[in-house]
């Protein structure tokens, strides 16, 4: 579904069937069904030690407006607007310090970034995400990033509901 | 800006006036389109001082449809229109050795400080020989707000000294809010 600009209507105008299609139902029905989606990672996910990796998902949960195609890092807006856009990972158990990050971009320009420093004498399941928030033209590729530097690779889980590596995003406005 | 009118409810016999067709229809779709919302950050460097809540103040709009930005209360967004909204922010702090807690939450003002809104809160490590990462801190939430109500934005931490800020064009230190229905 597509947005029209609604028309303006003049006094005496004969309101037709086409014109209520067009301004009035489909209108009414984009910004019922706004364009989202939401991808997420089946197998653990390898992040190498002190290197920018790609949130790449396999799946997805939702996908209204062709905007994700599996196995991918990205997706692609599919009209002009305001976006919120998140993804997030979980690194499995283990003794190990270091920093972990989490990154929404378009090429070299950021959008959202979460940096933090983990404490190594812990051991559980670390899990980090990041909500970014930007009006962005359609056909945008925007990508979703993890790194970690803990002295080696580190893998995702793969059995927390579907937040072990994932990335989403909607459309909210013009 | 656009603003929303209750939809008229149409009754049996009713001849569609052009009034009513760009009231109730036009406008309304026009509101739902271009939602209120703002976006803003600091283009210099904002001194995080230690042990003590600081605003996040910012110095440019990126967007703002309903004047909810200004340079007067540029850590705020000011509610001009009723409803639900989705907000975040982020602040950011270069190689820093001192472990502490580093934080970023929205308030809700109404004359006075009431509900977080949400507040991102951890606890920061000793970096390690040659580890020179920034460190970056981001949280986001939504709540109902009434007009005349703001979302004040800050950022806190302990790590010891104060720190100076590492920008990001756009994005931090800096704030967003948008509208998201009644």
């Amino acid at each position: 579904m597509v947005w029209t600009t609604p028309k303006s209507w003049l006094v005496g105008e004969l309101v037709t069937a086409a014109n209520l299609n067009l301004h009035v139902r489909d209108n009414t029905n984009f910004l019922y069904n706004i364009p989202r989606y939401r991808a997420f990672r089946t197998t653990a996910l390898s992040l190498t030690n002190a290197t920018t990796i790609g949130l790449d998902c396999d799946n997805e949960r939702y996908d209204i407006g062709g905007l994700f195609a599996p196995t991918d890092n990205s997706f692609t807006t599919n009209v002009t607007g305001l976006w919120t856009m998140m993804c997030g990972y979980n690194l499995v158990s283990g003794a190990f310090g270091g920093v972990q990050s989490c990154l929404i971009s378009t090429g070299a320009t950021t959008i959202a970034e979460i940096m933090w420093l983990r404490n190594s004498a812990n051991t559980e399941e670390q899990s980090l995400s990041v909500t970014g928030h930007k009006v962005l033209s359609a056909s945008t590729v925007v990508d979703n990033t993890g790194w970690q530097n803990s002295g080696s690779a580190k893998n995702t889980t793969t059995t927390v509901d579907y937040i072990d590596c994932w990335h989403a995003g909607s459309w909210g406005g013009a | 800006m656009m603003v929303w009118t209750t939809p008229r409810t149409w009754s049996t016999g009713d001849i569609p006036t052009s009034g009513w067709m760009n009231t109730d229809i036009r406008d309304n779709q026009n509101f739902l389109y271009n939602v209120p919302r703002h976006r803003a950050y600091h283009s210099g460097y904002i001194i995080w001082v230690n042990f003590t809540s600081t605003n996040i103040n910012t110095t440019r709009q990126i967007y703002d449809t309903d004047n909810m930005w200004n340079t007067g209360s540029s850590h705020a967004a000011d509610i001009n229109t009723a409803g639900l909204y989705a907000c975040g922010a982020g602040w950011a702090h270069g190689q820093y050795d001192g472990e502490g807690v580093r934080e970023v939450q929205a308030i809700r003002y109404d004359g006075a400080l009431q509900d977080v809104v949400f507040r991102q809160k951890y606890i920061v490590g000793t970096h390690a020989a040659l580890e020179t990462q920034h460190m970056r801190v981001n949280g986001s939430g939504e709540r109902t707000f009434t007009t005349s109500e703001f979302i004040i934005f800050t950022a806190y931490h302990d790590a010891g000294n104060d720190m100076a800020d590492l920008p990001t064009v756009d994005a931090s230190p800096g704030h967003w809010s948008t509208w998201r229905g009644v």
